[in-house]
């Protein structure tokens, strides 16, 4: 081999002259082969003609024989490929399902893998990211374990710590923007430190950063435009950098723009939807109690996160030694970019693990088909050794076809998953987060590259390295009936059947769960009731508002018009809404009004106005709902859910009791019990809450409110309607965040309908496998026994006894399978359980239905081949002998 | 099985065994001479393309199992003459042996009742 091939590359610098040999060589051959057939009486022409018939044309030879001593690699892959392809064109029916099962497993394996890539694998876009950290307040006592941090506190982290390089503080809001440039808009905006932008690492690309100095307080007041804002509002004009802008009607100097691949990166990894950051953030609040700003730092080079959360626990033990009110409060130091895959790292684990079993399924499949088709390629194989071709040469041509299924089948693969990494995009789910990145590059093509190659080993080379060494004298002793596969050969074809159906009911197991899930939480009664029910928010934020009540003179207004529009039932008006999150406040009752700080209740304290627990359909179990005629002048009241009432006032009506918020807040009187609300997510439980009349609370004007409507036909179709009142209070007062309630119920479960659809999509995908697997298997099977089953039918077996016996033997296989499939099960929803809700990770119901379904589908494949044998004519298959 | 439709592919294995095994029994031959005796031994039932000798020889002289020296044929032509090799003897009693062996079995083969 290696001689042959010195000796082809020395022939090919010497081309030429060898050229003028053989030249030489054949010519002297035509000579004589020409003077022998002129001895024989031929004619000159005639002689020359015939020497020329007996040896070939003289340019042709001389091209064979340049060829031939040329380098034979590209010539005989291009030979492989082109016998390979005639191959793959003789059997259609096989290369399309081959290419299909490839394309498939390939795209989704690619799709996911962009995903993953994107979301998991790709580092944050900030400078060293894996030194930035968030820090978070937690306390465990009260179940809050991830928590927005006081600003007290903050001051204090960043005066005792010794592991952070830096600490950057933020908070979030909206402001109405107002410019003289169009209309008035609610942006999404963050008040900063002036160094949370070099934390990160990053800087305006028009303008320039904050200055230490602007987080004075006041200092000039300064704002950093998003790219999108200032895309979109103000046409990418530069000379925006020294404009002034309005927000909330106080006046902003723009300093800098960020650029495009900031905002999208910032957007993308959810931190905050902001446009805009502003300098004039308030940390002067000495309450530790006060939990509203999120905190994010650079480590110390070469400090551990673990170290760091060593340092932070002591500063925290501190701090609570010092300052009861923060009994409790403890910190979490997480990796930014851990944070902000919390929620989506798992889900994507399990579909990377689910979509690498349907390649694994597609492969098994693969080798099966293959392995048939070698069964029936024996005499191909022992014919073209006989005619001396290699072993190593037969199993190239084999692999050569292979790859080339694999090839084509990646290609293929590749435009699915260009598509569909576009369609998870689109309906991913807004937290997970960075994914809209997904997508088609270099290293997904990579990993394309590499799953192509390693499928086309994984199917290719087992059936490759079987045909190659076909046993001549056995193959075709056994004659030309059952140029069969051995016994052994057929009993590893089943198995690798059986493993398709174990693989397939594993997937299947895990999609009926998270179906489950879905249908579960979709019982869930959210304590609302969500139908035609619509919510926005406003939010008063102009100095206009400041004055006590005005915003309450606002509402009661607008909801009156509103209240009169057609096809509005009720309108309220609400702090907050529920599914949405729950905010803490501490709490104590008459009975008991100093308890330790470490063993004060907290609730939700929600401001909402007459009327919302008619318009949300909130049951009031006792008591009266709010009035009109709950004003600031009379008794503070308060309605509080079943949850309170049990907990504070076990076993006693709660109507007539007192609570009071913790702080500077009035005695409440309990007039009222309202059913219990999902308020932090639909399969959170319930909390206690506390709602209050909001037009007791005249200086909380400024802050955003809800409105709701409960209307009677489609509830977006009031909406025009809406805004006209809205207009005709208050010209330009942005109107944001308009939802139905059904939306916000799916936003809720938007995670889980991602992974319950596509672990769906993948099981169906893997079934589908399985049943050309087994298909195949039976068909063939069914092939082989033509003879069996005449001679059967010949002794007077029934056409339904041979349908009977194919399908037992199929429903074996499937069987076999499912057993492993659903010992593998077992073990593997554990991993699911973090996923599931209303399930246990081994339902039975699940466990039963999964393989009443594998079988369904195993009976179905089977049915053909079964119905075929059983069509067989006696006569003609044992003619056939 | 479908039908190479190359011949000469078809011949490979073949034409390389007659090629040594005439050069071990005549002894040194150009290739003009090679074609002739194996035309002779074949009995005219082989039709060989004659060019294809060359390219045999060729692939002969590439595994090492021949040799070639440049001499003068009987009309005084400038022609190459090959004879076997050591290795090349080897060789023909390995390939013989194989040859005999997959002559059975394609004999069989193609006896074979037709498939339905």
């Amino acid at each position: 081999m290696l001689r042959k091939l010195l000796s082809r590359i020395h022939a090919t610098f010497q081309s030429d002259r060898l050229d003028a040999e053989s030249g030489a060589e054949i010519e002297t051959h035509l000579a004589l082969l020409e003077e022998r057939f002129e001895r024989q009486g031929m004619s000159r022409e005639d002689a020359h003609r015939a020497a020329e018939r007996q040896l070939g044309k003289f340019t042709r030879v001389k091209e064979n024989l340049r060829e031939q001593r040329s380098l034979p690699l590209l010539e005989t892959i291009w030979q492989d490929v082109s016998y390979a392809l005639r191959q793959l064109r003789a059997s259609p029916a096989f290369s399309i399902t081959a290419i299909l099962t490839l394309a498939l497993g390939i795209g989704a394996n690619t799709a996911i893998f962009s995903v993953v890539k994107a979301v998991l694998l790709n580092p944050l876009p900030y400078h060293e990211p894996e030194r930035l950290v968030m820090v978070w307040e937690r306390n465990l006592h009260r179940g809050w374990p991830h928590n927005i941090v006081s600003a007290a506190n903050f001051r204090d982290w960043r005066e005792h710590n010794h592991v952070f390089a830096a600490m950057a503080i933020f908070q979030t809001r909206a402001f109405s923007l107002s410019d003289g440039t169009g209309d008035p808009a609610e942006v999404n905006a963050e008040q900063v430190s002036p160094n949370l932008f070099s934390v990160l690492g990053v800087k305006p690309f028009i303008g320039r950063d904050f200055l230490p100095e602007e987080g004075k307080p006041g200092s000039a007041r300064v704002a950093i435009v998003g790219n999108a804002l200032w895309r979109g509002r103000y046409g990418s004009d530069p000379r925006l950098v020294g404009r002034q802008i309005s927000l909330d009607e106080q006046s902003y100097t723009v300093i800098g723009i960020m650029p495009a691949t900031f905002a999208d990166a910032y957007v993308a990894h959810g931190l905050l939807n902001a446009q805009l950051w502003t300098s004039g953030l308030d940390l002067s609040n000495q309450d530790r109690t006060d939990h509203g700003f999120i905190v994010m730092a650079r480590l110390k080079p070469g400090v551990s996160i673990q170290q760091a959360q060593t340092e932070m626990d002591v500063v925290s033990t501190r701090i609570q030694r010092e300052d009861p009110n923060d009994f409790g409060w403890t910190t979490l130091v997480l990796g930014m970019h851990d944070d902000i895959v919390v929620e989506t790292r798992p889900a994507l684990i399990i579909l990377l693990t689910a979509v690498t079993l349907v390649l694994l399924i597609a492969c098994v499949n693969l080798a099966n088909l293959l392995l048939a088709r070698g069964a029936r390629r024996v005499r191909e194989a022992a014919l073209r050794t006989a005619l001396g071709a290699s072993r190593c040469r037969l199993v190239r041509q084999l692999l050569t076809e292979s790859s080339l299924l694999s090839v084509l089948g990646a290609g293929l693969g590749l435009l699915l998953a260009g598509a569909a990494a576009k369609a998870l995009a689109t309906f991913a789910p807004a937290d997970a987060v960075g994914l809209a990145n997904a997508g088609l590059n270099p290293t997904v093509l990579e990993y394309t590259l590499g799953l192509a190659v390693l499928t086309t080993l994984l199917f290719g080379l087992l059936p490759a390295l079987g045909l190659s060494r076909p046993d001549l004298n056995k193959a075709l002793k056994e004659g030309g009936r059952n140029t069969s596969e051995s016994p052994g050969a057929q009993t590893f074809r089943s198995v690798l059947v059986s493993a398709e159906f174990a693989l397939s009911l594993a997937l299947l197991i895990g999609a009926v769960l998270m179906v489950r899930t879905i249908a579960s939480l979709r019982e869930i009664n959210p304590g609302f009731n969500p139908d035609r029910l619509l919510t926005m928010e406003i939010f008063l934020d102009s100095p206009r508002y400041a004055p006590a009540g005005s915003h309450v003179h606002f509402f009661k207004q607008l909801l009156d018009r509103i209240q009169s529009l057609p096809g509005v039932q009720y309108a309220s008006v609400s702090r907050g809404i529920p599914l949405e999150g729950w905010s803490g406040n501490g709490f104590v009752t008459a009975e008991n009004p100093r308890p330790a700080f470490s063993e004060m209740p907290d609730a939700n304290a929600v401001m909402v106005g007459a009327r919302y627990f008619r318009t949300m359909g909130i049951p009031l179990l006792a008591g009266r709902g709010f009035t009109d005629a709950d004003r600031e002048s009379t008794l503070p009241v308060a309605i509080v859910n079943q949850e309170l009432a049990r907990e504070s006032w076990p076993g006693q009506n709660p109507l007539g009791k007192r609570l009071k918020m913790y702080g500077n807040f009035p005695w409440l009187t309990v007039i009222g019990v309202s059913g219990n609300v999902r308020t932090q997510g639909l399969n959170v439980g319930f909390f206690p809450e506390i709602y209050m009349p909001y037009e007791q609370y005249s200086s909380w004007g400024q802050r955003p409110f809800n409105l709701v409507i409960r209307t009677s036909g489609k509830p977006l179709s009031v909406l025009p309607a809406v805004r006209r009142a809205v207009a005709e209070l208050e010209a330009h007062l942005p109107i944001s965040n308009v939802r139905t309630m059904d939306q916000v119920t799916n936003e809720t479960m938007s995670l889980k309908d991602f992974l319950t659809m596509l672990l769906a999509s993948f099981a169906g995908l893997a079934l589908v496998l399985a049943a050309i697997g087994i298909y195949g298997v039976m068909a063939y099977s069914v092939a082989q026994r033509t003879q069996e089953i005449g001679v059967r039918m010949a002794l007077g077996a029934k056409p339904k006894d041979v349908i009977g016996s194919v399908i037992r033997r199929g429903v074996g296989l499937a069987c076999a399978g499912s057993i492993v499939g659903l010992t593998a099960a077992l073990a593997l929803t554990r991993f699911l359980s973090a996923q599931l809700y209303g399930v246990t990770p081994t339902d039975a119901f699940t466990f039963a239905v999964a393989p009443l379904i594998v079988m369904v589908v195993a009976v179905l494949a089977t049915y053909i081949p079964a119905h075929r044998a059983a069509q067989i004519d006696p006569i003609i298959a044992l003619r056939c002998e | 099985m479908a039908p190479d439709p190359k011949r000469s592919e078809v011949l490979q294995g073949t034409l390389d065994l007659l090629v040594l095994k005439t050069l071990e029994t005549m002894g040194p031959l150009h290739g003009y001479g090679i074609a002739r005796r194996i035309e002779q031994l074949s009995e005219d039932v082989l039709q060989l393309n004659e060019g294809t000798v060359y390219t045999s020889l060729l692939r002969l002289q590439q595994q090492g199992w021949i040799s070639s020296t440049w001499g003068t044929s009987e009309n005084n032509r400038k022609a190459k003459f090959y004879s076997i090799t050591r290795t090349g003897r080897k060789q023909l009693v390995e390939e013989t042996d194989n040859w005999e062996r997959i002559a059975g079995v394609v004999g069989r083969v193609i006896k074979l009742a037709p498939q339905r």
